[in-house]
């Protein structure tokens, strides 16, 4: 493999990995929302694990992301950047198999956050329509009390 | 009386033999030195990266983890909630801390090899061993 290549990927994967680093503590202290949506999800433990899990795999997805932008906006030929993109995987595969992953296809993490997004909307259809249960159960209930006090007054 | 110096003297063959040591040892040391000055941006760039990956480290948690906790005490957020997400970030940061310094240890590794594959092409005549 071409050395310079392989040299350009490595110095590149380690840039990319401080500059995520950095985002992991500016999401923190800028208070960024798909952070404290999971932080202030107290009331649905099963919610907050849903999106606890989706921010990890976005902070995750996010290094590969990086890895391709660098090729925005240049004139690389596709053959080439293919090649280059071959070997950040490499790297960015060795990466994610610290955090238990084995498969780094940038397709498996797409796939996995939008199950994440999937689950955390039918979680919430599902809180949504059972509050609306309730609320329904509550009017009722209260609807049947006012008849109740009409009725004793009789 | 002979000269006392006589068993001292190196015949001619040995003399060119030692003069072309020599030579070789200078003109091994003149390859070293030069490769050292090409190889010197690179030297310091790698150099760099292991200096600024030690600042980081020990920057995230000398300041910015201090900062993080009170940004989060200061939050409306549940003591189990703040306290499971400080371990989770703290893990997050060593894995990635641990794979980087990993990175530029095989980064310096491929630079040494290059230098070495670049010296023996002059000990060796040429090619790589």
């Amino acid at each position: 493999m071409n050395s310079q290549r392989e040299i350009f990927a490595l110095v590149n994967f380690i840039e990319i990995t401080r500059e995520c680093r950095r985002q992991l503590v500016e999401d923190v202290l800028r208070g960024n929302p798909d952070l404290f949506r999971f932080l202030f999800e107290d009331k649905n433990k099963n919610v907050q694990s849903l999106y606890k899990q989706r921010y990890e795999l976005k902070w995750l997805e996010a290094h590969w992301l990086k890895c391709k932008e660098l090729f925005d906006n240049t004139d690389i030929p596709i053959a080439t950047r293919r090649e280059v993109l071959k070997i950040f995987l490499k790297w960015y595969q060795k990466f994610v198999e610290a955090w238990g992953y084995e498969s780094a296809d940038a397709f498996f993490f797409n796939a996995e956050i939008e199950s994440l997004e999937l689950l955390i909307d039918t979680n919430q259809r599902w809180t949504a329509m059972l509050n609306q249960l309730e609320m329904s159960f509550v009017r009722e209930t209260k609807l049947l009390d006012k008849q109740i006090e009409e009725v004793k007054k009789l | 009386m002979g000269n006392v110096f006589d068993e001292f003297r190196v015949g001619k063959s040995a003399r060119r033999e030692q003069t072309s040591t020599a030579e070789m040892l200078m003109a091994y040391e003149e390859h070293y030195m030069r490769l050292i000055k090409n190889f010197r941006p690179e030297i310091e760039f790698i150099n760099g990266l292991h200096t600024e990956h030690e600042r980081e480290v020990k920057n995230f948690y000398q300041n910015d983890l201090p900062a993080i906790i009170k940004k989060l005490e200061s939050e409306p957020i549940e003591d189990d909630v703040r306290r499971e997400w400080l371990n989770h970030l703290e893990r997050h940061m060593d894995k990635s801390f641990k794979m980087s310094g990993e990175f530029i240890d095989v980064l310096t590794s491929k630079k040494v090899e290059e230098f070495n594959a670049a010296l023996r092409e002059k000990t060796f005549g040429g090619g790589v061993r």
